[in-house]
């Protein structure tokens, strides 16, 4: 019948319509909050590196208070709470080392940072050590994520003796509403050795040559996308490194 | 190109020679004819139909034409295949993500050369990823009411980036099962692709899966079907895929 034919086919069509799905990549930023128990700020008008000291306590796996920061100018010592999110990456904690250890914090801010969907992100990351007279002695730990334009990747990033690139990639990619996001790689230089990884892989090289210990660097998750809606990032990278 | 049909004509020189002697015997020596022999000129043997296996060896063939042979062809199918030798089925793809074109050459009766050209159309246009691919595929009992095949195929794609165009080589096997009935046909395809950027550094080879079902109806030269499917990716979430087909067997 003339009739139902064209009920099949109109409802064949909004079968295959309705399944023309988008799917966005899926991201869970560290999103580090810093807490000054002054009341001061690492807030500038410019993106800016404090350098500060202190002795750490570890309130939470992923909660770190550092106490004693004495102000570059002089004055009243003040505490600072370090915290990025538990559930961005599995397992990620900070060393149990930190507490109680004397520790020096290098911490990035940017008042005009922002997460993958424009949401304000204003501390792109920070790197702790302890003090340690032998370099076998001296932890360390760092969390950097950022936005980023283009999808190029980046020039080198450095945290410590870590120089750390983002590669743009085009194996793997999901089709978002405004355009397909690709995800990207890191390659991580060592002494003499590159890696590479993948969103969620972890590898471990050795940085400085007399340094014994070896560098494991995370890979959250770094991407770049093809069209943007709204206030969304271009591009992304979200990693992890520590000894 | 019309094919050959072997027909069973004579039995073997020496074999025909002794039976014909013993046989017509006595009349080529020229005597009397036995009366069993007369019987036998008056009532001769029924001849063995052609189709019957041939004799015991020293037998004789003859090849040719066949003006009465009706060969039998496969109901066409665009995912089991096989196109006959010579044969070509040209066909088009609209779907979600990927659309296509492709070609199936008859390379024998069983193995199909395949050229394929594939983009994101209805999600990119052409500004996604492109792709061109060639292979081969097999298929299994094409002549069956359950037919299979297999398909290997290598090609590049081709992304269009803000500095320059990124190439991605890409390897795909896949393995189709079904069932062809007179009024549709039913199948189900595994594939696995392997896909490798061109940079030296990087993670080196990734791939994914599709699984899925669809079905097919022949009618004339033209080949209609539908499919549904899933496209898996280790460590990322399944999404769901869909495609028509359109087929023209020239």
């Amino acid at each position: 019948m003339p009739g139902s034919r064209s009920s099949a086919a109109a409802l064949s069509l909004a079968l295959a319509l309705a399944a023309c799905q988008t799917r966005d990549v899926e991201t869970r930023p560290f999103h580090v909050e810093v807490a000054r128990s002054d009341a001061g700020s690492f807030l500038l008008d410019a993106r800016a590196a404090f350098r500060f000291t202190g002795t750490g306590a570890l309130l939470e796996p992923t909660v770190l208070r550092v106490a004693g920061v004495v102000p570059e100018g002089g004055g009243e010592p003040f505490d600072v709470t370090l915290s990025f999110r538990a559930d961005a990456t599995g397992g990620l904690a900070y060393p149990a080392q930190f507490d109680g250890a004397q520790l020096t914090v290098t911490l990035l801010s940017d008042p005009a940072g922002k997460g993958p969907v424009g949401e304000p992100l204003n501390y792109p990351g920070f790197r702790i050590e302890t003090t340690g007279v032998l370099a076998a002695d001296v932890r360390q730990f760092a969390v950097v994520e950022s936005a980023y334009e283009g999808e190029s990747g980046t020039d080198a990033i450095l945290v410590g003796p870590l120089e750390i690139r983002v590669r743009d990639d085009w194996t793997e990619f999901e089709p978002a509403e405004c355009g397909p996001v690709y995800y990207d790689f890191l390659e991580v230089t060592g002494d003499d050795e590159v890696i590479s990884l993948s969103r969620g892989e972890r590898g471990d090289l050795s940085i400085a040559a007399p340094d014994p210990e070896r560098w494991t660097v995370l890979h959250a998750l770094s991407w770049h996308r093809r069209g943007t809606c709204g206030n969304q990032a271009e591009a992304w990278t979200q990693f992890a490194a520590w000894r | 190109m019309r094919p050959l049909a072997i027909i069973v004509v004579v039995a073997a020189l020496g074999a025909a020679g002794s039976a014909r002697a013993e046989r017509d015997g006595p009349s080529a020596a020229g005597t009397e004819p036995a009366p069993a022999a007369a019987l036998s000129q008056e009532e001769p043997q029924p001849q063995p139909p052609p189709s019957e296996p041939p004799p015991a060896s020293g037998e004789t063939y003859v090849t040719g034409d066949d003006r009465d042979f009706e060969p039998e062809v496969p109901a066409r199918s665009l995912a089991l295949g096989p196109v006959p030798r010579g044969g070509m089925i040209a066909s088009l793809d609209l779907g979600w993500l990927r659309s296509g074109l492709r070609a199936d050459i008859g390379l024998a009766s069983w193995l199909n050369l395949v050229l394929r050209a594939d983009s994101l159309l209805l999600y990119e246009r052409f500004g996604g990823q492109n792709g061109i691919y060639a292979g081969l595929r097999t298929s299994f009992t094409p002549q069956g009411t359950v037919r299979g095949s297999a398909e290997l195929t290598v090609g590049q794609i081709f992304v269009p980036a803000d500095v320059a165009t990124a190439n991605l080589t890409a390897i795909r096997g896949s393995v189709a099962a079904g069932l062809v009935l007179d009024w549709a046909t039913f199948y189900g395809r595994a594939d696995v692709r392997w896909l490798s950027g061109t940079q030296r550094a990087g993670p080196g080879w990734v791939h994914d899966a599709e699984l899925g079902a669809g079905v097919e109806r022949a009618i004339g030269r033209f080949i209609l079907g539908a499919e549904g499917f899933v496209w898996a990716r280790p460590g990322l979430s399944k999404l769901g895929q869909w495609r028509l087909r359109a087929g023209f067997a020239i």
